[in-house]
């Protein structure tokens, strides 16, 4: 199919029209879904500091840097059965936290998420109830109680590890709370 | 040198196998958003979209076709070879077939006209592989929100991966290096790999396979082979980096390279040397 000059012309003119059309119209979309649904605003707390996250108040109270599976093997003999996989060695972050369940609800403590230096991440996060029961993560309202978070870190982390720059996440959608280590 | 890669860029734009690809592509990209399992069709998306409280919304770094591990991204990395090939790979074959390479170097140096092909044919291969990615990426950001991703969810690139630190710091960097320097360089080099085969086949179909076949056989091969070989060869287009436990940067150089240096040698030399005056 040949086309005329003139045709020609209008073609190329309606194409850059659509073109610029359909350029706005993703602009617009693009500032729609970032001002509907903005980045997180993020709330920190040093250790000790008190956060208050979802109805409950949180605070870190220690962590220990186990890099030698031995030492969670003494310390915690059945942390360590439930957490080892034959054949890898891995250190373990074990990060002490106290949780004041402030709602009229019973509280159950979800996952918490280790972020270092903004690359580095736990493979599989563990809480684990310390002192209150074994088995239960659970806390009545107005109960408050110590759990220890227990991270599996992989053997190369121990070495890059900087307290400073490692935090636990926790994220409530807009908000996400850090908690520091130190 | 200019004017006759000029002329074998038009060639390149005109030809419908290029079209026919990107129209491949587009598929992809619609399969990828509003698919049976695209991730408008996600419930979790539709109720972080909804602004239940607590739900994070999807990002489009956990979203987007380059690194969402789903079936769209890796089909359309497995079939990247054959993708990067079909369009332009096998025009050196049909020039022959045709009497056209014989008209062009009556007319031009014979160096002239290869090094044109051979760049027209890398660009053509990188082309079609980025454009559905980039495409797809302008739409996820019409959909998706884009804050920072964060390597504690998991959700995204290990951060074994190279330039992992990149990405969770600047995504946007990485996105756009991955896409120029990885992904278009091994489309063009997949590409190459197919024009490479002109002296070899005689049937152009089997060259636009040509790349796809030799990666499955590298592969394949590699697990035979009694030395770590497989990092190495490896098809590594994927920005979500399924194999980076075991694929350093080192690998990717080596690999493109390889595949640069064999077909730029084996088309140039065997063009140079070759009878064509039969």
């Amino acid at each position: 199919m040949k086309f005329t000059a003139k045709k020609r012309k209008l073609l190329i003119f309606a194409a850059v029209v659509a073109a610029a059309l359909l350029c706005g119209i993703c602009v617009f979309r693009i500032w729609y879904v970032n001002a509907k649904m903005p980045a997180p605003a993020v709330k920190t707390a040093k250790a000790g500091e008190v956060m208050l996250y979802d109805g409950a108040a949180y605070r870190v109270e220690k962590y220990d840097l186990l890099e030698n599976e031995e030492t969670l093997r003494e310390m915690y003999p059945d942390l360590y059965e439930s957490m080892r996989i034959e054949g890898y060695t891995f250190s373990y972050l074990c990060v002490d936290l106290v949780i004041e369940n402030q709602r009229s609800t019973t509280l159950s403590a979800g996952d918490l998420w280790l972020e270092v230096n903004a690359r580095q991440y736990a493979n599989g996060g563990v809480l684990r109830p310390w002192e209150v029961s074994e088995n239960s993560m659970e806390l009545a309202p107005g109960e408050s109680g110590k759990f220890m978070a227990v991270f599996r870190l992989d053997s190369g982390f121990a070495g890059d590890f900087d307290p400073a720059e490692t935090r636990l996440l926790l994220s409530h959608y807009p908000e996400q709370f850090e908690l520091g280590l130190e | 040198m200019r004017q006759i890669f000029r002329l074998e860029m038009k060639r390149v734009f005109s030809s419908k196998e290029f079209w026919l690809v990107l129209g491949v592509g587009l598929l992809f990209i619609l399969a990828h958003l509003f698919g049976k399992e695209g991730i408008l069709a996600d419930s979790e998306f539709n109720r972080s979209i909804e602004g239940v409280n607590g739900i994070e919304p999807h990002s489009v770094w956990y979203s987007w076709l380059g690194l969402s591990p789903g079936t769209e991204n890796y089909l359309y990395f497995s079939l990247a070879p054959l993708l990067a090939a079909i369009p332009y790979a096998a025009s050196g074959w049909k020039d022959i077939k045709s009497g056209y390479q014989k008209q062009m170097v009556m007319r031009v140096p014979r160096k002239t006209y290869f090094l044109a092909k051979y760049a027209a044919v890398f660009l053509s291969g990188g082309i079609v592989i980025t454009v559905p990615l980039l495409l797809d990426f302008l739409l996820c950001h019409c959909f998706l929100p884009a804050y920072r991703p964060l390597a504690a969810y998991g959700l995204s690139i290990v951060t074994d991966a190279v330039g992992s630190e990149l990405f969770y710091t600047h995504p946007y960097l990485y996105v756009f290096l991955f896409l120029f320097f990885i992904d278009f360089l091994f489309g063009g080099a997949y590409a190459c790999l197919g024009l490479s085969a002109t002296y070899l086949l005689e049937n152009s179909v089997l060259i636009q396979f040509f790349p796809y076949i030799v990666q499955t056989i590298l592969v394949f091969l590699c697990d035979l082979c009694p030395f770590p070989v497989w990092p190495f060869l490896v098809n590594k287009m994927n920005p979500y980096q399924p194999y980076a436990e075991s694929v350093g940067a080192e690998h990717y150089l080596i690999h493109l390279l390889l595949f640069i240096g064999v077909s730029f040698a084996v088309y140039l030399r065997r063009g140079k040397y070759r009878e064509i005056y039969r």
